[in-house]
């Protein structure tokens, strides 16, 4: 099975209204338009019955001392002929998630969910060979709003009791198993030591105003009334701030704060063959101040359902075998996303008997173009000067961040660590991620992928026509857009293994230079090999903020996931050869009957907004 | 398949009802029969008058809109039906003396229903892939807004019964035929328009009343977890059909639940959960009677814990009201659903017994959406108009312990060709008859002591050790699919064991089980004490709020067997002790 079979993953373009303008005068362009939009007191709140969150929420010292008393009250939990415990945590976590969704103007919904909850963990037998294997060892629970000192005891008591029967079960079974099986010849532990870590960040996490940001949504959706031919649309704005707590049995004691908001901007149509358009635009920042100005957002999403409406008319694309330019968002969705889910490190959890991916074993081998060089730095804020979301200083397990060197010309030097240690890759590094309630994965934080002797824009042009000529193509493609639902984890471990890739926003460009846009496009036969023979890269650093892991709250559920920001900085790159193809399926029938027309106007969409509040956690 | 049916969230009304004139609502296309004796019933008449919202004359335009080009496709839409539901919930958790959840939500909903072909074959035809395309609507009354996912919903659902008629027609083809009825029974449309009053609820004064009864139940050591619930809603129904139907109705109801559970030394987790109902929140309990239910709760669930084991039983009973309305909810009630009767691989235990005795004499069951308010208890069930728009009826099912007819949707069988309202679904579902206010009425109660001293008598008679008493249940299921055995189950939480000398012993882990017709033919008298049991209940069109209106019930013979149990051990180490006082702070 895959990994990150279960995973939700969102990447987000920072700007993505030109993708060729993503570059490295971004924070520049923000800087202006931030100053030309002078903050003014914020519009009273319209939904009736709003008022503010009235609860009381524990202290961090008081939430440690409960967890801790809890912590050594469950080193006891002992069953007759069991194991006890070798290794106890809980992370509690105190957050407020908004999730506002407006559509042409209109708040369709607008929801703010605070709450607790707490991540237990129970580990039975020792770090060599322990009962996480398959599926974890940790357990989610919802504590609620308002849980004081005693609830969170509580629910910490009956989480660890269930955990620890449940855990010394799953350890006596893996031990039975493991004699009935031969014995395997990679051997490592299951979970790494590392050093104590005490840590505490206690700044309050802000919360963005739920009025504002229903103003937003509202204002953000409002242009897309004006586009007929956009059969569906909306603006989701998701705001996730959060405070956690992590104690250890170990020793470990982290407070650190988590914040971020999310834009996703969605919108289809059909051809006139009734094929399906559809593109998504997403903005995310650390804080609602830190997101591009809503004169560029609502240009980015003008400039998107423009390049829709035109691709609506886009003829269909023809197959053929073709170089293809990544350009822009396409180049770092295509290069950030495949690194970061390729050089995770975690070993298949439910693979049994210490077999590990196939990546572990060619440490030291070639497995990229020898331009290429990978790190993850979680201490960066900036990368030449665009900035980058993607920094922290402990990760979800407590483990001090460290810059790690990935990939050094085309080499494989790095894994992103979590505790779940593999062959050749013994250790933490700091970039454990819980990805569902259960298991922490090795995940990227601010991704760097570096080119050597990467050309221009020009050069890089000019080198997919030499390409043409040389393969005596017709026409080579342009990708500035992927499909954000691309998924590269089949890539691991098996140098043959191939992917589609779905461009939304692709140009054919012929030998003479002459750009079409297409539609219907599927790139197949994309491969770790497609990126080693990779004919050139560009110079100019692209950069994506994505989403990493199960980051929102089911209602009254508790977050499964760890909810973070990565950044991913990435050259173009251009291919040769790959097969571009019409995509497969049949096309829906058009509507009987045109969309009802725009004869009014979006009453609150065109109030003004003017500013940012902000409301201490 | 199995067709599993369920009941929860068990609301316990108990009264001692006194003698008043219900009110009878002279539009009524079925007349509500006379009122009994112990019966005091409030059937409100609907009051219209009111201007159309901004979303009813969205789905207007858009009706009109749509339906004057789809009328004219081949294959022709003969019918369509926009529901829209603003919802406003309200809604508090407390648990262990603090507040867990605390929400005030708005949102709104379409439902489209499309018909394709005709009244005799249409693309909802039983046995087909029907459901209604459903969409979220914005919360502003924006007309442009409203009217692009209505347009949306209504495009998609064009193409969904295109498709579904063609393959019911090729199934038609090759089937057998058998008591053949119409697919859409022909009604006539209705129009009310309530005016949209403003209804707004303040939920802060619950929270400390919330957990004032938490900290009530966590007095009681022995509990591991309790809950105190509050939710109220507002909701809104707009529904506009090419028939030139017109509604716009609103309705408020209020839930208050106590909920504690413990764990029994041997690992059976144990539970409890009261709900109380009121159209009103005003109406909900003062918090001295919520305070006494509290208390009542936590002692039921400390003492269920050192209760000892129930074992496999069958012999005579009384099952208090509350049980007694599941029972008839599940036995009877799901039975009697008319679209049952028309598909294959339904039991249809009902279907050929018209006009037959399937019960002692001096039995009336039936159903009624029309009563507002049974004997001073809020009725879940009910409503003004069905979700076809047509007119909630009382529904006569047995009368004199005979059996008389079916609950019926628009969905028409050979003998009965029109709905008597009670086509019901929640949003996103297809509309099916469900119950909604089903009451078990003797002609001849007798006073509930007697029951008591009629089951003992029959105790001895029959030489048994005990009978039992089923005072409590957390809700049933019932199987009604050919596949399965027509069985339902009935799950208790307070049973006692009766001793010949009246002795009564509370007992855990047991489940009552039996088969429809058995179950009926076994029931021998009737207490004078109406209880009402207000909860929600799951089928194939979703959850409906429905109430279960039964007295007391001795029954000849029931069975009843072991409960599934946990093993699981319970907690290693002792709970954490209270650092919070009893009366707050901490």
């Amino acid at each position: 099975m895959p990994r990150f079979k279960t995973r939700r993953r969102f990447r987000v373009a920072l700007l993505a209204g030109s993708a060729l303008a993503l570059g490295a005068t971004h924070s520049r362009f923000v800087a202006a338009e931030a100053s030309a939009d002078p903050p003014a007191p914020i519009a009273k709140a319209e939904q009736p019955g709003e008022r503010e969150h009235p609860l009381k929420l524990p202290s961090t010292q008081l939430v440690k001392t409960a967890l801790f008393t809890e912590i050594e009250r469950s080193r006891k939990l002992q069953l007759p002929e069991m194991r006890a415990p070798y290794f106890l945590a809980v992370e509690h976590r105190t957050a407020e998630d908004t999730i506002v969704v407006a559509q042409l103007g209109s708040l369709v919904s607008s929801l703010s969910l605070p709450m607790q909850q707490i991540r237990a963990e129970v580990r039975v037998g020792d770090y060599a060979f322990d009962n996480s294997k398959p599926g974890g060892a940790s357990q989610v629970l919802p504590l609620g709003a308002e849980a004081d000192y005693d609830v969170i005891r509580r629910w910490t008591w009956m989480a660890m009791d269930r955990l620890y029967k449940t855990g010394a079960q799953s350890y006596e079974q893996r031990r039975a198993q493991r004699k009935s099986q031969s014995e395997s010849s990679d051997k490592f532990d299951d979970f790494a030591k590392v050093e104590v870590t005490k840590a505490e960040d206690d700044t309050a996490p802000w919360l963005a105003d739920r009025r504002y940001l229903e103003h937003l949504a509202r204002e953000l959706s409002a242009p897309l009334r004006e586009y007929p031919s956009i059969q569906r649309s909306g603006v989701t704005i998701t705001a996730h701030a959060s405070r956690r707590t992590l104690v250890t049995s170990e020793g470990s004691e982290v407070v650190d704060p988590t914040q971020f908001v999310r834009i996703e901007v969605s919108f289809s149509g059909q051809a006139s063959d009734g094929m399906s358009i559809s593109d998504t635009l997403e903005f995310g920042a650390p804080r609602v101040g830190a997101l591009p100005s809503r004169t560029q957002m609502l240009e980015a999403i003008r400039k998107s359902a423009d390049m829709l409406a035109l691709t609506q008319s886009a003829p269909v694309v023809k197959d053929s075998s073709a170089p293809v330019w990544f350009t822009g968002q396409a180049a770092v969705q295509l290069l950030g996303g495949l690194f970061s889910e390729l050089l995770n490190g975690t070993p298949e959890s439910n693979y049994e008997g210490g077999a590990t991916p196939g990546l572990a074993r060619r440490k030291g081998q070639v497995i990229v173009h020898r331009a290429l060089s990978v790190r993850d730095d979680p201490a960066l804020t900036e990368y030449h000067e665009l900035p980058l979301f993607g920094a922290y200083r402990y990760d979800d397990e407590g483990v001090p961040a460290e810059r790690v060197e990935l990939i050094a010309a085309g080499k494989l030097e790095g894994l992103l660590m979590s505790r779940a240690a593999n062959l050749n890759f013994p250790n933490s590094n700091g970039h454990g991620r819980f990805v569902n309630s259960r298991e922490s994965v090795g995940a990227s934080s601010n991704l760097i992928i570096e080119a050597r002797r990467g050309v221009s824009e020009a050069l890089l042009l000019q080198k997919l026509r030499q390409q043409l000529t040389r393969d005596k193509q017709e026409h080579g493609y342009i990708v500035e857009k992927l499909s954000p639902h691309t998924y590269f984890s089949s890539l691991a471990g098996d140098a043959q293994s191939s992917i589609s890739l779905y461009p939304t926003q692709v140009y054919r460009i012929d030998k003479a230079g002459k750009k079409q846009l297409v539609r219907g496009v599927e790139i197949k036969g994309f491969s770790l090999e497609s990126i080693k023979n990779a004919v050139a890269f560009g110079n100019a650093p692209r950069v994506l903020h994505s989403f990493e892991g199960d980051g929102l709250p089911s209602f009254g559920m508790g977050v499964s996931g760890s909810p973070r920001l990565s950044s991913w900085v990435s050259p173009d790159v251009l291919v040769a050869n790959l097969t571009v193809s019409k995509q497969p399926g049949e096309n829906a029938r058009l509507p009987l009957l045109k969309r009802p027309s725009a004869n009014t106007s979006a009453v609150q969409a065109s109030k003004p907004l003017s500013t940012v509040e902000f409301e201490p956690l | 398949m199995t067709n599993k049916y369920y009941l929860g969230m068990a609301i316990v009304g108990l009264w001692c009802g006194g003698c008043a004139a219900s009110t009878p609502k002279p539009e009524r296309p079925v007349a509500p029969e006379a009122p009994r004796s112990l019966l005091s019933v409030e059937r409100p008449s609907p009051k219209g008058g009111g201007e159309p919202h901004a979303v009813l004359r969205s789905l207007k335009s858009e009706l009109s809109r749509s339906f004057s080009t789809l009328k004219k496709q081949d294959p022709e839409v003969f019918y369509m039906g926009y529901t829209a539901e603003e919802s406003e919930i309200w809604g508090l958790a407390v648990t262990q003396g603090v507040v867990s959840a605390y929400q005030h939500v708005k949102n709104r909903g379409l439902d489209v229903d499309l018909r394709v072909g005709s009244h005799e074959f249409d693309n909802t035809r039983q046995g087909g892939d029907y459901e209604p395309v459903s969409a979220a609507l914005p919360l502003e009354d924006d007309p442009l807004a409203l009217r692009v996912p209505i347009w949306l919903a209504t495009e998609e659902a064009y193409r969904n019964g295109v498709e579904q008629l063609i393959a019911l027609k090729a199934v038609d083809a090759v089937s057998s035929k058998e008591d053949e009825a119409p697919d859409f029974s022909m009604e006539k449309p209705v129009k009310l328009i309530e005016p949209m009053s403003e209804f707004a609820f303040a939920l802060e004064p619950y929270i400390e009343r919330a957990k004032a009864l938490s900290r009530v139940m966590i007095k009681v050591p022995e509990l591991l977890i309790d809950g105190v619930d509050v939710s109220v809603s507002r909701d809104t129904r707009f529904f506009a059909s090419t028939e030139g139907s017109e509604i716009q109705t609103t309705q408020v109801s209020a839930r208050l639940t106590l909920r504690a559970t413990a764990i029994a030394p041997d690992g059976m987790m144990l539970w409890r959960e009261r709900t109380f109902f009121a159209r009103e929140p005003d109406d909900l309990p003062d918090q001295a009677t919520a305070i006494t239910a509290a208390e009542q709760l936590a002692s039921q669930v400390k003492a269920l814990r050192v209760a000892p084991l129930g074992e496999p039983y069958s012999g005579p009973a009384i099952l208090d009201g509350e049980a007694a309305a599941v029972l008839a909810h599940e036995v009877l009630g799901h039975r009697v659903e008319g679209h049952r009767q028309k598909r294959k691989g339904e039991g249809q235990t009902f279907k050929q017994k018209i006009g037959e005795r399937v019960m002692p004499r001096g039995f009336d069951i039936y159903d009624d959406p029309t009563i507002k308010r049974l004997n001073g208890t809020d009725l879940g069930g009910f409503y003004f108009f069905d979700d076809e728009g047509i007119a909630g009826q009382r529904a006569t099912i047995l009368k004199d312990g005979v059996f008389q007819g079916f609950l019926m949707s628009r969905s028409p069988l050979p003998d009965f060709a029109r709905s008597n309202g009670h086509g019901r679904r929640e949003s996103g579902h297809g509309i099916v008859a469900r119950q909604a206010n089903l009451i078990v009425e003797p002609s001849r109660p007798v006073a509930r002591k007697l029951l008591l001293d009629k089951l003992i008598s029959m105790l001895k008679k029959q030489n048994k050790p005990y009978g039992l008493r089923v005072e409590a249940v957390a809700g049933g299921h019932t199987l009604t699919d050919t596949y399965n055995p027509q069985a339902f189950e009935v799950r208790p939480v307070l049973v006692y064991r009766v001793y010949p000398d009246g002795r009564q012993e509370l007992i855990r882990g047991v489940k009552l089980e039996g088969t429809p017709l058995n179950m009926l033919s076994q029931v021998v008298a009737a207490g004078d004490d109406f209880s009402v049991f207000n909860g929600r209940c799951g089928a194939e069109s979703g959850m409906v709020p429905v109430a279960a209106v039964s007295p007391s019930l001795l029954v000849s013979q029931i069975e009843v067997t072991r409960a599934p149990r946990n093993h699981q051990k319970p907690p290693i180490l002792p709970a954490p002790e209270r650092t919070r006082s009893a009366t707050g702070g901490g």
